[in-house]
């Protein structure tokens, strides 16, 4: 019964308007990583969503953690695609 | 601040009506709770253990606002003004580039996200030197 990993993916800004949707909840494998993610969502967005969340610029955090390298993920993870952020 | 404190410097960011030769009407700030907050906390820390400060407020909002409403305030205090000066500046470039916040100016005809500058990312890191 643990085989199965549900993930919240998060998208903010101008992400959220190309992806049309602000969050979405995936299924991935036991033993998934951060990478996993962007295979599984190329059944749930748009074709530009897909290539805009993999732009250079776009950070992604795990955990409002942003990821420096690939990381495992965990049941309940918050999985979040961050365009260039700007405050002030 | 107790009885050492010397100085206070405050600076308020506004939304301009302009940007070049476009009119904005509007600005739509978004922000990720939590990690907007984290972000703001590090960028404090980061000033506090650069000078000699006393305290720091920094205040800023979310949602749509109009031009000449206010977008952020931040207030620095220290037992002299060199430091606060320095570091109310400082903390408005790491805002600019660190802070996890994005904003959308909205205008008449068009919209656009707002990016830092090459400027903002210069000045941001002059601050490591």
């Amino acid at each position: 019964m643990d085989s199965i990993l549900r993930i919240t993916v998060r998208f903010f800004a101008s992400l959220r308007e190309i992806a049309d949707i602000d969050r979405i909840e995936i299924d991935l494998p036991h033993g998934s990583g951060s990478g996993d993610v962007m295979r599984a969502l190329r059944d749930d967005l748009n074709p530009d969503a897909l290539a805009a969340i993999e732009g250079d610029q776009v950070k992604v955090a795990v955990n409002q953690v942003i990821l420096r390298t690939e990381q495992n993920l965990n049941e309940g993870d918050e999985v979040a695609f961050l365009p260039p952020i700007t405050g002030g | 601040m107790a009885g050492d404190g010397g100085a206070i410097v405050a600076f308020a960011g506004l939304v301009r009506d302009r940007f070049e030769d476009h009119e904005i009407q509007g600005l739509q700030l978004e922000h990720y709770p939590g990690m907007t907050e984290a972000s703001m906390k590090k960028i404090a820390e980061y000033a506090v253990k650069k000078w000699s400060l006393l305290d720091v407020l920094i205040i800023h909002r979310v949602g749509l606002l109009k031009p000449s409403d206010q977008i952020v305030l931040v207030m620095v205090g220290s037992g002299h003004r060199p430091d606060a000066f320095a570091a109310c500046e400082c903390i408005m470039d790491f805002l600019k580039t660190e802070a996890v916040f994005w904003k959308k100016e909205q205008g008449p005809e068009q919209s656009r996200w707002v990016e830092s500058t090459q400027n903002d990312r210069e000045r941001r890191t002059s601050w490591e030197s």
